[in-house]
């Protein structure tokens, strides 16, 4: 049966931990989408990642099937499990929350590779060192 | 509960501005960075991307004084936002207490097709007023999730009822493309008694496994992962051959001799065709020497049925 899309939803959800409850209930019920179907699918795929942050993109069809495909956690995810802090900094430039190494820069940006629009390792290293700095956790050697 | 959304319409790199900006002041305890939803629309009846619209939303709860706060700040985030970035006024909406679950099935009721065939979606199954109004027509019991033939096209009804007027009692038939398996279960209720189910998406070759089980036709129906089988395994032909998938991909088909595995007075259906393309499956159809015996439409979309030229 051909494939034919009608919309691509993207949600970032706790690993194994989807439930129909928004932001996913209204988000893929509007368009019909078996929401449990959903769900079961999601905490399937990644039941062994748990405590992570898991985006998924789910690409919708015209007759209200779906397939999703998972990304890697966000940068920031990563980064303040590294630093070991509960969130950023909200006033990056001057309050610091917490340090990270660049062995740890250069962890995420080998995991987050594939989803960075980055030509190699070092430009990735750069956007995650980047991020870091926005979020107040300084980079150590 | 209640809930407010949210939502605002912008481009590629807005919705990212607006979905840290949703993250940042509605995601829940432990769970940052889980608020916002990003939706890209503006798809055409064939699926491509002609004119994208980015909506990026957010469910805010009511728990206790919080929402209107919640609320109040992402407006004024989103005010700065626009003072930087143009973005148009947020829709602002409150949403009744619902059943989530179940609320998308609302979509889904029992579904005449045909003359005869009736999709009957899994959890109305066992439902006496459901059942009394399907009385006399043939169910096909389908659980719609990733797999694709939910019966909500136009395509995958204008193909069965094309089987409705070719499968012959006690015919094999091939199911190229199966999906959910949709075809092939109306195939076995119209009396089909061997039918080969190929898709090339394992997730489509187990949902097919799945509704035959529903439908109790496992003993009829034989899935697997692949596309075209060899003629070896019926080198008489199957005399009903039908591929529901996209006019580019039944072309291929056809050039990979999809003709061939006809029996020699068996009938080709082939759906998943939008108007436009018609013409291009027309011609493959000439090019290997098979004729048109019918033609059905439904909205943008075509369904056709060929026959061997040599066959009377």
């Amino acid at each position: 049966m051909a494939k034919k899309v009608l919309a691509i939803v993207k949600l970032q959800l706790p690993a194994g931990k989807a439930n129909p409850a928004p932001p996913v209930g209204p988000a893929l019920g509007q368009h019909g989408v078996n929401i449990m179907g959903f769900c079961k699918e999601y905490n399937a795929k990644t039941a062994n990642m748990a405590g992570s942050i898991i985006p998924v993109e789910i690409i919708i069809y015209q007759d209200k099937s779906f397939t999703l495909a998972l990304k890697t956690p966000p940068a920031t995810d990563l980064l303040k499990k590294a630093a070991r802090v509960p969130k950023g900094s909200a006033v990056a430039n001057r309050d610091k929350v917490g340090k990270v190494t660049r062995a740890d820069i250069r962890s995420i940006a080998e995991q987050k590779m594939v989803d960075l629009n980055a030509i190699d390792l070092d430009g990735a290293m750069r956007m995650i060192e980047g991020t870091a700095r926005s979020m107040g956790i300084t980079v150590v050697d | 509960m209640k809930w407010t959304e949210i939502s605002v319409e912008c481009d590629g790199e807005g919705a990212e501005a607006v979905a840290e900006l949703f993250n940042r002041f509605n995601s829940r305890p432990g769970e940052a960075d889980t608020a916002a939803v990003i939706e890209v629309g503006g798809y055409d009846p064939v699926g491509e991307l002609v004119d994208p619209v980015i909506t990026v939303r957010t469910y805010v709860a009511a728990n206790g004084d919080d929402r209107a706060e919640v609320v109040q700040q992402i407006r004024e985030g989103l005010w700065f936002l626009s003072r930087i970035y143009p973005l148009p006024e947020p829709l602002i909406r409150d949403l009744e207490e619902q059943d989530w679950a179940n609320a998308w099935k609302a979509s889904y009721a029992p579904l005449p097709v045909g003359e005869r065939l009736i999709i009957v979606p899994a959890w109305l199954a066992d439902d006496e007023a459901v059942l009394e109004a399907a009385r006399g027509r043939l169910p096909v019991i389908l659980d719609p999730g990733m797999a694709f033939g939910t019966g909500l096209h136009p395509s995958t009804r204008l193909c069965m009822a094309a089987l409705e007027r070719a499968v012959q009692p006690g015919d094999a038939v091939l199911d190229v493309g199966c999906g959910s398996g949709v075809l092939s279960i109306a195939a076995g209720r119209l009396g089909a008694v061997s039918i080969l189910a190929t898709d090339i998406d394992p997730i489509a070759v187990e949902a097919t496994v799945e509704n035959c089980q529903r439908n109790g036709l496992t003993h009829l129906v034989q899935a697997r992962a692949g596309s075209l089988p060899s003629l070896d395994e019926r080198p008489q032909g199957w005399p009903v051959v039908v591929a529901n998938i996209l006019a580019e991909v039944i072309v291929l088909l056809l050039d990979e001799g999809m003709a061939d595995l006809l029996a020699a007075d068996g009938v080709l259906i082939m759906s998943g065709i939008i108007e436009p393309r018609a013409d291009d499956v027309l011609a493959a159809l000439q090019r290997h020497d098979l004729r048109l015996v019918e033609r059905v439409e439904e909205g943008d979309w075509v369904a056709l049925a060929a026959r061997r030229n040599q066959s009377s």
